[in-house]
């Protein structure tokens, strides 16, 4: 069989497609964790929250039908707020007793979440309202729908946002001089407490946008969605080195593009464990992650 | 107040480690973890779920069977074999001394929890509905009729200890189910027990060669489904589009839906059509964009889709998306209200299905609509005409006359008297009847019966098995409508 050039680029179209949402949940959970020190299993959640809370909101279930935007939005900043009340009535009183009892709290904070959910809404699955488009071909070469070419586009945008965040504001520097040295920056007159709040809004609501992504390309879906998803995000921030938004970025990318090609030109059986062996291989070879440094 | 809250926290800890360890258990992938997490929550509902006594048996059984084994049946039903042969001691021993003892009960297995929570919900308000009907007739041998429902979870593990729990702990003196997701995990468990079994929903080729002796059903196998979806796709005559000529198959990797794919694909060739792919498509997945690219370079003009709901909701979908213009052809699983609402009606337009069809003699003599308001006014739906409804009718009346014919021969209403009985009451040239009511009092005349039932003349074969007839369906604007019948003989 010869080579198909526009299967491939279609391929690589599907690649950074799946990536820009792996980007969005990566820098979410590489954020927190740069800040905060340990590895946020309950981010899953974040992203199972986002996407039922917009469903729910834009579904009329409180009473009010949004339109799908503006339930997104909606939805990303209610799960911000939610995750600072997670963090502070889970995390931030056994901040001090390290990495260990915190990151198996918040495996345990994210059963409660999901069961939560499972046991208010039901296992049935959702599907948001969105639009179901063919796809449109671009220079004659690669098609898409105008949906995945908008999450493609948020997502860009997301990471440009938090680049504006991360260089440009005070809460920025903050966060990276927390990341460098906490204790330091103590003493230096920055507020942690403070900054882990609004890093914990941040991180939680980018979470948030990833699971409306995914749920706007990747329907129906259940309230194990967000669990499930989580260990391929695992796979880009580890990949991208963990606590490193950039890296994460890239990661994410490389591990949409390893699923995409993975199901093309392996087995389509095998989709999520093409991010797994990725994951196995980095935490072998390159524990550090592919892009070294700070931030 | 420190060490209060400190306290506070100890105990959240403790709380969210338990809650967690218990997740773990539960924790599979995909459609897997959402089942097992809600059968504990139908566990409340659905009256004595899953707390017997084999209950700490399922627990380390559903943990081996998620976390090992993922949701691959074989596998599943593997280690449910092992389990099956460190309880078969215990078991044998009870099986046929149920009888004599307490009140004739008649046990429901089926999944009450998760995806396939429709069919349970289908089929026991119909059980529960003639069982109702047999006590009013006086019951068996004088004594009321009780029904015991367990939860399958569509899950081998989850089924063969809730079938442990019927056969040994609730001593039932007949089965009403499995699916065909669960079918093989049980199978040997009812032959050792010698448990009279009526499934009206396992089509699984499976059964093709065995059962017969205490294993019946009241459903078309998939061999013949399978053989009518061929005939159907090749035939304009039965789908009144199209003699289709290629053909695509998409697959799910379970049993219940490879039990499809043999037959379609030879019956499909036999007809002189040819098959482009026959693919297997994991369930449970994300997204089915690589598969359905796959399915589409291999240019069929129909598919023929044999997944779940929510799988075969993305895969018609990204076929959409992907400028598929071929048509679909789908199975029981997907030819129901649920798929269709999920659905945009423009990927659905036009799209075929398979279902089983009205008996000829049982809708002419009215017998069918009568069973549909029957059914209505008492379990309240909206339409009579539910899956599995008029098998589980015949599986129903089957079993309770068989159960009728043992007392009436003054026999003891044993298992095995009973699994013996079944072939008789449903065998011609005897008199004929349509209901237990009726069957009940021809009995008491004593005089032999053959019984005739809703979706079919129901008369078992050396295994248990039975023909019906096939009806093609065809969707539009959300709605499936007949497009035309397949009786058995023209297969």
């Amino acid at each position: 069989m010869a080579f198909d050039q526009l299967q491939f680029l279609q391929t690589v179209v599907f690649g950074l497609i799946e990536g820009s949402v792996i980007a969005v949940g990566a820098v979410g959970l590489t954020l927190s964790y740069s800040v905060t020190r340990f590895i946020n299993f309950a981010y899953g959640e974040f992203l199972t929250y986002g996407a039922y809370l917009t469903v729910f909101l834009a579904g009329g279930l409180f009473g009010i039908s949004l339109p799908l935007p503006a339930a997104a939005v909606a939805a990303i900043l209610i799960v911000g707020a939610f995750g600072v009340g997670v963090s502070r009535v889970f995390f931030e009183p056994i901040s001090e007793r390290g990495a260990l009892p915190l990151l198996i709290t918040s495996i345990g904070v994210s059963f409660i979440l999901r069961n939560g959910l499972q046991a208010w809404v039901g296992v049935q699955a959702r599907q948001l309202p969105v639009p179901l488009m063919r796809r449109t071909e671009y220079f004659g070469l690669v098609e898409l729908t105008d949906l995945e070419l908008s999450v493609v586009v948020v997502s860009i945008a997301t990471m440009l946002a938090v680049h504006f965040v991360l260089q440009r504001t005070m809460l920025g520097k903050r966060m990276r001089a927390i990341s460098g040295n906490r204790s330091l920056a103590e003493v230096a007159g920055i507020d942690t407490t403070r900054i882990v709040r609004q890093t914990w809004f941040i991180s939680a609501a980018a979470g948030a946008l990833s699971g409306v992504l995914y749920a706007v390309l990747f329907s129906p879906f259940r309230p194990a969605v967000g669990f499930e998803y989580l260990i391929v995000i695992f796979a880009a921030t580890l990949l991208g080195g963990i606590g490193r938004p950039y890296g994460a970025m890239l990661g994410a990318v490389l591990i949409g593009l390893a699923m995409n090609f993975g199901s093309t030109y392996l087995s389509a059986n095998y989709t999520r464990a093409y991010a797994f062996l990725i994951l196995v291989a980095v935490l072998l070879v390159r524990p550090e992650g592919i892009r070294g440094g700070e931030f | 107040m420190p060490s209060d809250r400190r306290k506070f926290l100890k105990r959240a800890g403790s709380v969210a480690a338990v809650v967690g360890l218990a997740g773990c258990i539960g924790g599979g992938d995909g459609s897997g973890s959402a089942t097992t997490d809600s059968g504990s929550a139908g566990g409340n509902t659905t009256t004595q779920n899953g707390d017997g006594g084999s209950d700490s048996a399922t627990t380390d059984d559903s943990s081996m069977g998620s976390n090992t084994t993922g949701q691959d049946g074989d596998n599943g039903s593997d280690s449910a074999t092992t389990d099956d042969g460190s309880m078969g001691g215990n078991t044998t021993g009870q099986g046929d001394g149920s009888g004599g003892s307490g009140t004739p009960t008649i046990g429901v297995l089926l999944p009450f929890s998760g995806d396939y929570a429709w069919v349970g919900a289908n089929v026991l308000p119909v059980t529960e509905m003639l069982v109702e009907e047999i006590n009013n007739q006086g019951g068996i041998g004088g004594q009321q009729v009780s029904v015991v429902q367990a939860d399958t979870e569509a899950s081998p593990d989850a089924s063969l200890s809730a079938a442990q729990r019927l056969v040994n702990v609730e001593n039932v003196d007949g089965i009403i189910g499995p699916t065909s997701i669960t079918i093989s995990s049980v199978f040997d468990l009812f032959i050792e027990n010698t448990v009279p079994v009526v499934t009206p929903t396992a089509g699984t080729t499976s059964l093709d060669t065995r059962g017969g002796e205490y294993v019946f059903r009241t459903v078309s196998s998939d061999a013949l489904g399978g053989r009518a979806i061929a005939k159907a796709t090749r035939d304009q005559q039965y789908n009144t589009i199209q003699d289709y000529s290629r053909m695509a198959l998409m697959v799910g990797n379970k049993e219940v839906f490879q039990s499809f794919k043999e037959p379609v694909r030879s019956s499909f060739e036999e007809f002189g059509g040819t098959v482009t792919t026959a693919m297997d498509i994991r369930t449970g997945k994300a997204s089915y964009q690589s598969e359905v690219q796959a399915m589409m370079d291999s240019d069929p003009e129909i598919t023929v889709l044999i997944a779940s709901v929510e799988d075969s909701v993305k895969i018609t979908e990204a076929g959409f998306q992907a400028g598929f213009e071929g048509n679909w052809f789908a199975t029981q699983d997907q030819t129901n209200q649920d798929f269709l609402s999920q659905s945009e009606n423009q990927v659905t337009n036009g799209m075929l299905g398979l279902n089983a069809a009205a008996y000829q003699p049982a809708q002419e003599a009215g017998r069918l609509e009568s069973f549909y308001q029957r059914i209505t006014e008492y379990a309240g739906w909206d339409e009579g005409s539910k899956t599995f409804a008029t098998n589980t009718y015949d599986a129903v009346n089957v079993l309770g006359l068989a159960m009728k014919q043992v007392a009436a021969n003054g026999n003891d209403i044993t298992r095995s008297n009973i699994a013996a009985a079944i072939p008789t009451v449903a065998q011609p040239p005897e008199t004929t009847v349509t209901s237990y009511t009726d069957g009940a009092a021809t009995i008491d005349e004593g005089v032999d019966i053959d019984y005739a039932g809703l979706v079919g003349p129901i008369n078992f074969d050396e295994n248990g098995d039975i023909v019906a007839p096939f009806a093609i369906k065809k969707a539009q604007d959300g709605t499936w409508t007949e497009a035309a019948s397949l009786p058995p003989e023209a297969l």
